[in-house]
């Protein structure tokens, strides 16, 4: 719709400005939406356009100039369906023009003639030919232990994705032509991009230059995704010779991008008189949705921690991934290990509760110094510090106490009025920084720190955060002895090196940093005796190291590992069936601590972030009423929450990722918190105050 | 339809339909890009401004609503001694939001303390509208509470 606007408006450089791409509006920008598929599964058989206004344009899988395809690792995906469609929603073409509101109302008269097949789904089981990954890890006879033991417990936990993210939604804004290419988009891996756009378009690598926008607040989704929406728009802008900006909706975001993987996890575990644990069976499955580039690291970092810090004599862990006719499913925050720390520290604290055991007891005397070493399983090189980390969560939130007393007062409860509904959650777990060496995933990492002549710094590193960014200004300045204000950063990203490695998993932590204080090191050494400027470049290349073998799932997984603990108290109104969080704590072990304020703030958002994803007070109104959304974004959750308390225990070990480590630790203690005050097992989260109500109904018939 | 409105203090004139959304209209026509389109139901708060005075989401506003009102976007209200004091108290209390939420904060916290001059944590808790989860509550309450008193002391001076 053509439009006019008369009068100025004030705009100014202010404090809160920031540079998400939605914001940017090149001169000569068109607009672009995706036309998407209306089945889940079936043939294309033909798109059919309609006559189009001038200026407007469709282009389909036949218009990709370069391969129809993004390459992630050993996963290929198209970038528009062609003859076959795998998911609801799977694009089949782009269609652009100068404006917004013409580009909706044209959406629907394109249509596509199909095919349709019976959608491929999962619901408790599966045919062998949706296995897209599987993995089996056995020591010991574990069947015939859990066989002999006269204290078994079993359980199935679920997760579901639980939609918690309000921020910018995905896209990119592509200049794109034979020659050169200019994007802007919140990759969190710019390599990655540089290749699929080439790809996509034929355009050289050298020649695509990429502006790195805020990621916002995104936990999944910002790994390949980013890639797909530069490679469609990037098909567009090569046909229009215009510069194309690609803006997902909300719809599509909820629908249609990657969310993180639901996962079961069936838990059948047994335990002796003395509280010892003497085997655990685990089954894992994990749905993929159509596609899942990462999901070989997913189920591989699942079945690590699905044992989590216990070390019984014989454990046995099948893993499945599935394909289904869903939207790719994929990673979080933390790859799946906090759906498996879920499962497990609810299980354990579940066990404690049946068998009148303490959970506490149960972890001190089940970890060892070397929680995981053992005859053809995985060894984690850092020191466990798991008794440290537990002993100071159990001292200050006074946990001994308050879960006998609890226990004691649950087990005298005659009715949901007698007395209050209280209970305590503990749980332990770690955070397992940068990917699995050896496996498909690994990338190398660089570092490039230039002293200039007048004595200002620049670093150049592939992507970082803003946290990130004020640890690196800190630390170089501590080195190279200079004022912070003489360090600057370059985002600015047009290298030729593909095989480098996304910012997530705490690589840059614990990673780049290494390299930063290497490049920083060199200089200081060599700024007095060599003429100005001094370029040092660092690379860290896992592949040289052959700690893991993925193959036989032995040696060293992570690059680091950091412990924590954490308890949550909570108390749950009779009436309403609200929960009031009473108390949090939480113990971490970052190593060397480079900003502790930093730190502190990072496990504050995670808590808040990891009690989102555990609990849901909300269910989106999904346009379509089959597809509900559950979310967490209605409000505070809770009806009162103080704020977390938090420890760094600080150790000789190195500087290691802890941002991820509260969502490996907060819903296993927030579950176990509920189960304790209701006298049930909770086996799914989201928790919503209607599924509390059915627990409390369900056990023993008290509500 | 041709919709008159003052934006920012100045009297403008839009050429849209009257269902078109007010986020919308001030990003893509306006190019005032402090509205930020979050969940595009009106709850998160990231696209808030204040229309005559009161801070409302700009994602379920239609056009026809803002005919001869009064809208101010953050990018006006930043220029203010209101928006001075609301910043300085969030620096003040450590608030490190992640940018996509800040107009709304900033909005809300302004339209709260207008009307609440010395507002206590559950009463924040009760009528901020903005729920991003980039930070603490409890820093932001506190960045809240200062910045009433910091505006509370400021027109006590004027007085």
């Amino acid at each position: 719709m053509p439009r006019k606007k008369t009068g100025k408006t004030g705009v100014r450089n202010i404090e809160y400005a920031s540079i998400f791409y939605t914001d940017i509006f090149p001169d000569d920008m068109e607009y672009a939406v995706l036309v998407r598929s209306s089945i889940a599964r079936g043939k294309l058989l033909s798109v059919t356009v309609p006559a189009l206004p001038a200026g407007y344009a469709f282009f389909s899988a036949e218009d990709i100039p370069g391969e129809n395809s993004l390459k992630t690792y050993k996963s290929e995906m198209p970038v528009f369906a062609s003859g076959e469609i795998h998911y609801k929603g799977e694009p089949l073409g782009i269609l652009t023009g100068p404006d917004e509101t013409e580009l909706y109302r044209l959406l629907p008269l394109i249509t596509a003639e199909t095919e349709e097949l019976p959608p491929l789904e999962f619901s408790g089981s599966f045919a062998d030919s949706q296995i897209m990954t599987k993995r089996i890890v056995s020591v010991g006879d574990t069947h015939s232990i859990i066989q002999k033991s006269k204290r078994v417990v079993e359980n199935t936990y679920r997760t579901i994705p639980n939609y918690q993210n309000f921020s910018e939604t995905d896209g990119a804004i592509v200049r794109s032509s034979k020659e050169s290419t200019e994007i802007y988009s919140p990759t969190r891996w710019p390599s990655h991009l540089r290749a699929a756009v080439s790809a996509v378009t034929g355009c050289p690598e050298q020649s695509i230059l990429i502006h790195q926008t805020l990621p916002g607040e995104r936990t999944a989704s910002g790994l390949w995704f980013p890639s797909m929406a530069a490679a469609q728009a990037a098909v567009a802008s090569f046909h229009t010779g215009k510069t194309v900006k690609l803006v997902l909706s909300r719809y599509e975001d909820f629908h249609y991008t990657e969310q993180e993987a639901p996962v079961e996890i069936r838990h059948t575990t047994a335990v002796d008189d003395d509280g010892i644990i003497t085997a655990m069976d685990i089954r894992i499955i994990a749905e993929g949705g159509a596609y899942s580039p990462f999901m070989d690291e997913i189920i591989d970092r699942i079945v690590i921690a699905s044992r989590g810090i216990y070390n019984p004599a014989a454990y046995h862990i099948e893993a499945f991934a599935v394909t289904t006719s869903k939207p790719p499913f994929g990673t979080g925050a933390d790859w799946g290990e906090s759906q498996a720390f879920y499962a497990l520290e609810t299980h354990i604290q579940e066990a404690a509760r049946l068998f009148n055991l303490n959970p506490a007891d149960i972890k001190l005397k089940n970890c060892t110094e070397n929680s995981h070493a053992g005859d053809g399983c995985w060894t984690i090189k850092d020191k466990s510090l798991i008794p440290a980390v537990l002993s100071k969560v159990m001292k200050e939130s006074d946990f001994m106490r308050k879960y006998t007393s609890y226990s004691f007062l649950a087990a005298k409860r005659e009715s949901i009025s007698d007395g209050p509904l209280r209970g305590i959650g503990i749980t332990t777990a770690y955070q397992g920084s940068g990917f699995l060496e050896g496996s498909q995933t690994r990338g190398t990492y660089t570092m490039e720190v230039t002293m200039e002549k007048e004595g200002s710094v620049t670093v150049k590193a592939d992507s970082f955060s803003p946290a990130m960014k004020q640890i690196w200004t800190k630390l170089a300045a501590s080195i190279l002895e200079i004022t912070p204000d003489l360090i600057r950063f370059d985002t600015e990203s047009s290298g030729n090196d593909s095989s480098k490695g996304p910012e997530t998993l705490s690589s840059n932590i614990t990673i780049v940093t290494q390299l930063l204080k290497k490049c920083c090191m060199t200089i200081q050494k060599q700024r007095f005796r060599q003429p100005l400027p001094i370029a040092v470049k660092r690379t860290y290349n896992p592949a040289k190291k052959k700690a893991w073998n993925s193959e036989t799932f032995s040696g060293i997984p992570y690059n680091a590992v950091a412990w924590g603990a954490a308890a949550v108290e909570i108390e749950i109104d009779p009436l309403t069936y609200e929960t009031d969080i009473r108390g949090i704590w939480l113990a971490a072990d970052g190593g060397e601590i480079l900003a502790e304020k930093a730190a502190r703030n990072t496990l504050n958002k995670s808590v808040l972030q990891s009690f989102a994803k555990t609990a849901s007070d909300c269910t989106y109104p999904a346009r379509e009423k089959k597809q509900p959304v559950t979310s967490s974004f209605d409000g505070f959750l809770f009806r009162s929450m103080p704020a977390p308390k938090i420890f760094l225990i600080r150790s000789e070990n190195e500087s290691k990722g802890i941002g991820e480590l509260a969502f490996n630790l907060i819903p296993g203690a927030y579950c176990a918190a509920v189960n304790q005050a209701v006298r049930a097992a909770i086996t799914e989260i989201p928790i919503t105050t209607g599924s509390v109500y059915s627990l409390l109904k369900g056990s023993d018939g008290r509500a | 339809m041709k919709i008159p409105f003052i934006l920012n203090e100045e009297r403008v004139v839009v050429d849209a339909d009257p269902g078109e959304r007010l986020v919308t209209i001030l990003r893509n026509v306006f190019r005032l890009t402090g509205a930020k389109e979050g969940c595009s139901a009106g709850r998160c708060g990231s696209c808030t401004v204040l229309l005559n005075g009161k801070a409302v989401p700009s994602c379920i506003i239609p056009a026809a609503v803002i005919r001869n009102n009064k809208i101010i976007t953050i990018e006006h209200f930043s220029t203010t001694d209101d928006y001075k004091d609301i910043i300085t108290g969030f620096r003040q209390a450590g608030v490190q939001l992640c940018g996509f939420c800040n107009t709304g904060k900033i909005l809300s916290a302004h339209t709260l303390i207008q009307n609440n001059s010395r507002p206590v944590k559950n009463e924040i808790k009760k009528e901020l509208g903005n729920i991003c989860k980039c930070d603490d509550f409890d820093i932001l309450a506190s960045g809240i509470m200062i910045a009433a008193s910091l505006r509370q002391k400021r027109k006590n001076v004027r007085k």
